[in-house]
C-alpha cells in the first residue's frame, strides 16, 4: 500500500489527515454523550422521585444476563484496542484476528439482548400493559427507560457490528487503507464509546433492588 | 529493536491486563449490589461505572495522548451535560411541588 492512495484531498499530509479524522470522531462522540445524556437525565429525575418503585422494578430485570454482557463488551474492546495497536505495528493477520473477535463478541452480545427481551415480553415488563406485574409508582417509568436506552445502545452496537465486520471483509480482500490512516483507530473509538455507555446503563438497570 | 512476535505478545498482554482489571471492577460492581449499603447502593455502584470507563477512556481510547483541541472537545461535551444535570436538578430539588402533568400517576393512570 502506498501513501499516495492513503492521502485523500483536501490533505496535504498524513498525519494532518489523520488528526483530522480522529478530531472528526470525537466531534461525534461529543454529541453521542450530549444525546445519552437526556434520556440519563430523564431516568435521573424519575429515579429521584419514585426511587421505591426503581428499586422494586430493578429487581426484575435479568442480573445474569446483565453481568455476561458487560463482560462481554469488556472484552470486545480489549480485542478492538489489540486490532488498533496491531495496525500501527503493520500486523494485518492480528488486525484482522481483533477485529473478527470484537464482531464476534458484539454478535454474542446481541443474542443474550434478545433473549432477554423475549423473557421481558414473556413477564409482560411493558409499560402500559394491562398485567403489568408490578403495582407500584414509576415501575413502568422504570422500564420505559429500560426499553428506549438498552434498545438505542443495541441499535448503536449493530452499527458497530456491521462496522467492524466490513471492515474485517475488506481487510481480508485487502481493499483497505489501513496503514497509514485513522480508519481502524476511528472505528475503534467508536466501538469504544458504546461500550462506556453501556458500562454506566448496567448499574442503572441491574443492579437496584438486589 | 524488539522482534514482532515480542511486540505481538507484548500488545495481547497489554490488552489483557486492563481487561483483567476492568472484569475485577465489574465483578465488584456486581458484590457490591448485594450488599446492604442503603442510600450508597447507587453512588457506589456509578463510581465503580466511571472507574470502568476511565480505563477504556484512557488506555483504549488514548483520549490523554490526543491533542489539547480533542480534549478541550470532549470537555465541552461534558460541561453541556453538567449544564443539563445541574439546572435541571437545581430546579427540581428546590421546587416544593410538582405541576401535575410532573406526575406519572397523571401520564399513566394504570401505574398505582
Amino acid at each position: 500500500m502506498t501513501n499516495a492512495s492513503a492521502l485523500n484531498p483536501p490533505f496535504d499530509t498524513l498525519p494532518q489527515q489523520r488528526q483530522a479524522a480522529t478530531l472528526g470522531i470525537w466531534i461525534f462522540l461529543a454529541t453521542e454523550v450530549v444525546f445519552f445524556s437526556g434520556m440519563f437525565l430523564g431516568y435521573s429525575l424519575y429515579r429521584q422521585q419514585y426511587s421505591a418503585g426503581f428499586t422494586a422494578a430493578g429487581a426484575h430485570t435479568d442480573i445474569l444476563v446483565g453481568t455476561v454482557n458487560t463482560f462481554l463488551l469488556l472484552v470486545s474492546s480489549a480485542t478492538m484496542a489489540v486490532a488498533v495497536w496491531a495496525g500501527r505495528q503493520g500486523f494485518r493477520r492480528t488486525v484482522l484476528a481483533g477485529l473478527v473477535l470484537t464482531a464476534g463478541f458484539g454478535t454474542a452480545f446481541m443474542v443474550l439482548k434478545a433473549i432477554e427481551y423475549h423473557d421481558d415480553f414473556s413477564q409482560h415488563l411493558i409499560p402500559g400493559a394491562a398485567d403489568f406485574p408490578i403495582a407500584r409508582p414509576g415501575a413502568q417509568l422504570f422500564f420505559s427507560y429500560y426499553w428506549i436506552m438498552t434498545a438505542v445502545h443495541a441499535v448503536h452496537l449493530t452499527v458497530g457490528v456491521t462496522a467492524v465486520s466490513i471492515t474485517a471483509w475488506r481487510l481480508a480482500r485487502g481493499s483497505l487503507v489501513w496503514r497509514d490512516t485513522a480508519f481502524l483507530h476511528v472505528l475503534a473509538l467508536y466501538w469504544h464509546l458504546i461500550d462506556v455507555i453501556w458500562i454506566f446503563l448496567f448499574p442503572l438497570f441491574y443492579l437496584l433492588g438486589r | 529493536m524488539k522482534s514482532a512476535p515480542a511486540i505481538l505478545s507484548g500488545m495481547w498482554r497489554k490488552a489483557a491486563v486492563i481487561w483483567a482489571l476492568l472484569t475485577l471492577i465489574l465483578a465488584a460492581t456486581v458484590t457490591a449490589a448485594y450488599l446492604d449499603l442503603g442510600d450508597f447502593k447507587l453512588p457506589v455502584a456509578l463510581a465503580f461505572a466511571v472507574m470502568k470507563a476511565a480505563l477504556v477512556i484512557v488506555l483504549f481510547m488514548e483520549l490523554p495522548l490526543t491533542r489539547a483541541s480533542t480534549r478541550l472537545l470532549m470537555l465541552t461535551g461534558l460541561l453541556f451535560v453538567l449544564v443539563l444535570f445541574g439546572l435541571t436538578f437545581a430546579d427540581r430539588l428546590t421546587r416544593p411541588d410538582q405541576p401535575a402533568s410532573f406526575d406519572a400517576r397523571a401520564t399513566f393512570p394504570q401505574d398505582r
